[in-house]
């Protein structure tokens, strides 16, 4: 190929000067931003939660037991949570991811009871068991173009009748020998586990998602599938794989789970889609790219829980934790900037560029104008 | 039919008049005092090339904008002013003024049922709201005899029927609730989506709503069309009426030269001086793209070679293949056949992929801005970064500074405001947003640049800058491919320009050659010389 000129402009290395950072601004200093309430409104309602929490039940809950009873308690829904954030950060929606963790739970359960197998085999062939539920899952929503919402509903319908089948309705708890249990109870200073392997599962995502050219793909194919794909992403693929990335991390929070509970229980994967959906959708409200995102999913498990937590201490009735989660979730969606029309708009700090006071142009109006004179 | 109908009242006693009608855009006028009268029951054709205000007077008539003061107007003999609703006259009727565009405006998904209910509004229901769809479906049968079409399955997908049939529900939608003498029907390009063969019947079914009185105000560029169903013709250039008269005085020959003005008169067409500043192209051997026997749905084996250093145009009617070429050639549509060569890569059309494209150097500016190119609620500096944000990433890592400093340099390069590479996208006007768009993929063009409509709802500001860069990375080497209905893009770009019609290339012109005219009058001519080769009963 023959060295063409006029590509100067085409790369970093580019002779032009690099630019200096615009200065003469009213805005506050990055570090300073990164704290405010509009970022991290679930840290602040984290603090307000620990606080009513103090002065309500003192004594039970200042304990130490309290901590890593609500971490214990929700590691196995982050890991849900943090299994849906890829796909919606591709724009599919997984909803079979709570019956890919139960058919998971129930196969693990049922290969430790009915063959020799010793764990770690036990456990990779029940994580492949998980990534073959995703083929399914893509195969439906990718290869045969089902829409993702109705077409994963299906497929968890599908997975259901596996769990009937292979459980015969009943708990599994034959064969759960206690090295296996370890794996839901081992603790590091009184942490166990299953916490441990839900946070480096957020840490891959964080940095997956946030900081390689992958992330940067799956969310530009989530965003904008056209210009996506336009730009020489395979969205297809994209969404694929993020699709059997939900359900082997569903079927890891599965195999957790029956070393948890010790029984493989076939009732029990549903009860996690609608947390781990609050959760996902929570965090996307978080930090300063407003995208579905790990760490903001976690740290809203981390909320839910101490809220369910906080009022089982308080001998609260039994319906008062859901109407906690949907207030809380009502209003950190509302004021949490989703997509970030009024909040941003109004916060007096919001940088304002010199000689575009706020002009904000709207795309419809002056733009539709021109091409209306232009139109033939 | 207009030939031997002989000369009508509408001079005389117009039924609808405007006169001094003016409209301005953020101070550039394009509307300059125009008037227009329209007889009772007569069609009347509203001519003009791209941007000689056509759109503009239509939409004022039908009350989408308003139009400067000073304009007036008057319906039979009352005075009437113009509201949101069209034209309503101090005394008399009510006019009713309804419009059918160009891409119809139905619900494809919808039945003809649900699409002209949706306007008319459902038929009475007792309880509950409940509709009582065999009377609606009965009256959408009127209502399609109307325009005669009879025997269709009403409950039918529309997205299902033939273009024609479309075309029809469109026209029956508009004239529900008419009675007769008392609207104006506009018809803005009603052939632009309609096959050859079915256009003669759209003009039967035009006839026979002139035979019962109704004013239509007709709107095409296509001239053989004009012929065959318009009485009388109206010709706006740059945003004035030069010509007024009946077809029956008008040749070809003369109606393109009103359109275009004459090509000895200065001033006549759009300057178009600016290509001349181009350097020579000096032909080496080798081409950056040679496509051959290119096919698809719509063109029928397109073959160029594009040089180093030329920026070779595509003009054409919506309809011609135009609108298409530039997806085919980055793979973005699956083409049937034909073979792309990129410098010494020759990849069969069919199996050309967007990934491939962006491989090969080829860049491509899609034309629909905010669907097709950029993510809205993404900043500045990642929409640009996106087609070749491995770029970014070392160590696997994303170096977000490199891309913030790629970024900001691009803003500064094409003059982007606010100069501020992390604003979100959708924050920027239509011009800078189009910058963004242009520097997204000049980034990855190392090959050459395909731009399919560059300016395409840009200010004239943006629109000079827009070339400007253009231009700038041609004289440059960078080769581009741009394909636009807007020929000025072309005359102030281009060094070569290849017309289009039918999905073949018809004409082609380089370096002195090239001007709105002569584009404008190869793209209508093979128009016209088509509608003559096949006259249809």
């Amino acid at each position: 190929m023959t060295e063409i000129p006029g590509t100067e402009l085409s790369g970093t290395e580019s002779p032009s000067t690099l630019p200096t950072p615009p200065a003469g601004r009213r805005e506050m200093p990055e570090w300073l931003r990164a704290f405010g309430f509009r970022r991290q409104s679930i840290v602040y309602v984290e603090l307000v939660a620990i606080a009513v929490f103090l002065v309500w039940v003192p004594a039970t809950f200042a304990a130490t037991s309290t901590v890593t009873g609500i971490l214990d308690q929700n590691a196995v829904t982050g890991l849900v949570a943090l299994a849906l954030v890829v796909p919606l950060a591709a724009g599919v929606f997984d909803l079979s991811i709570g019956f890919a963790l139960g058919a998971t739970s129930i196969f693990c359960a049922w290969l430790l009871g009915n063959t020799s197998m010793n764990v770690p085999e036990v456990v990779i062939i029940s994580v492949a068991f998980a990534a073959v539920i995703g083929c399914v899952n893509g195969f439906v929503v990718v290869t045969l173009r089902i829409d993702s919402f109705i077409g994963t509903l299906a497929t968890g319908s599908l997975l259901q009748s596996v769990i009937l089948i292979v459980s015969g309705d009943q708990d599994l708890t034959a064969g759960l020998t206690p090295r296996f249990l370890r794996l839901g109870t081992a603790s590091v200073g009184h942490v166990t586990v299953p916490v441990f392997v839900m946070l480096a599962i957020a840490l891959a995502i964080w940095y997956v998602l946030g900081h390689t050219a992958l992330g940067r793909r799956v969310h530009a194919t989530g965003l904008s599938e056209v210009p996506a794909k336009l730009a020489g992403i395979r969205t297809d693929r994209i969404r694929f794989c993020s699709l059997i990335l939900s359900a082997t991390i569903s079927g890891i929070a599965g195999i957790l789970l029956t070393a948890i509970v010790s029984a493989g229980d076939p009732t029990v994967g549903p009860s996690y889609l609608i947390p781990a959906f609050a959760a996902a959708f929570l965090g996307a409200t978080q930090f300063r790219d407003r995208l579905f995102n790990a760490w903001g999913t976690v740290l809203a498990v981390w909320l839910l829980g101490t809220i369910t937590a906080g009022l089982a201490l308080t001998n609260a009735p039994v319906w008062m934790p859901y109407i906690f989660q949907g207030v809380v979730l009502i209003v950190a969606l509302s004021m949490g900037s989703w997509r970030g029309r009024s909040i941003r708009l109004r916060w007096p700090l919001r940088p304002v560029p010199p000689g575009h006071d706020g002009e904000a142009p709207d795309p419809s109006g002056a733009a539709g104008l021109a091409q209306d004179t232009a139109g033939i | 039919m207009a030939n031997g109908s002989g000369p009508r009242a509408g001079e005389r006693d117009p039924f609808i008049r405007l006169d001094r009608v003016s409209k301005s855009f953020e101070g550039n006028e394009v509307l300059h005092g125009v008037g227009l009268s329209l007889g009772r029951g007569e069609v009347h054709a509203l001519l003009g090339a791209n941007g000689s205000g056509k759109s503009t007077l239509i939409k004022i008539i039908t009350g989408y904008y308003s139009p400067s003061p000073g304009a007036a107007a008057w319906v039979g003999s009352s005075p009437a002013t113009f509201t949101r609703h069209g034209l309503s006259p101090s005394s008399g009727p009510a006019l009713l003024t309804r419009a059918v565009h160009q891409d119809l405006g139905l619900i494809g998904r919808f039945s003809a049922v649900d699409n002209t209910a949706i306007i008319t509004g459902y038929a009475g229901s007792r309880a509950l709201g409940r509709i009582r769809w065999r009377r609606q479906a009965r009256k959408t049968r009127e209502l399609l005899a109307v325009v005669g079409l009879r025997d269709l399955d009403v409950h039918k997908p529309i997205e299902d029927c033939e273009p024609l049939q479309r075309t029809q529900i469109a026209l029956a939608r508009a004239l529900a609730g008419w009675s007769e003498a008392d609207g104006l029907l506009i018809l803005d390009e009603p052939t632009a989506s309609l096959p050859d063969d079915q256009v003669q019947q759209l003009f039967a079914i035009i006839a026979s709503l002139r035979a019962r009185g109704i004013t239509v105000l007709y709107v095409s560029h296509r001239l053989s069309e004009v012929f065959e169903v318009a009485d009388r013709v109206t010709v706006l250039r740059a945003g004035a009426v030069v010509a007024r008269a009946p077809v029956a005085e008008l040749t070809r020959q003369t109606l393109v030269e009103l359109i275009m003005g004459a090509p000895d008169q200065p001033g006549g067409s759009a300057p178009v001086s600016d290509v001349r500043h181009a350097p020579p192209v000096r032909r080496r051997p080798a081409t950056v793209m040679s496509v051959t026997g290119l096919r698809s749905a719509k063109l029928r084996g397109v073959s160029f070679e594009l040089a180093p250093g030329e920026a070779l145009g595509f003009a054409g009617l919506i309809g011609s293949g135009l609108q298409e070429l530039p997806y085919l050639l980055v793979g973005a549509e699956r083409a049937a056949g034909g073979e792309i060569r990129v410098g010494q890569t020759s990849v069969p059309a069919r199996k050309m992929t967007p990934l491939r494209a962006t491989a090969l150097g080829v860049g491509l500016v899609p034309g629909e801005r905010m669907r097709e190119g950029l993510i809205g609620s993404r900043p500045v500096s990642e929409n640009i970064s996106l087609p070749q944000i491995r770029r970014f990433q070392r160590s696997g890592r994303l170096r977000r500074k490199d891309e913030h400093a790629f970024g900001q340099q691009w803003v500064r390069n094409l003059g982007i405001t606010p100069a501020d590479a992390r604003h979100e996208v959708r924050l920027l006007s239509g011009g800078n947003q189009q910058k963004v768009l242009l520097a997204k993929w000049l980034g990855v063009s190392s090959a050459l640049l395909i731009a399919a409509e560059p300016t395409a709802g840009v200010d004239v500001a943006a629109k000079e800058l827009i070339y400007a860069e253009l231009t700038r990375q041609r004289d440059l080497g960078l080769p581009m491919i741009i394909c636009s209905t807007d020929l000025t893009d072309l005359v102030r770009t281009c060094t070569r320009v290849i017309a289009l019609a039918d999905g073949q290339a018809v004409a082609e012109f380089a370096g002195d050659e090239i001007s709105e005219d002569s584009i404008l009058r190869a793209v209508l001519h093979r128009d016209a010389a088509q509608q003559e080769g096949s006259q249809r009963p």
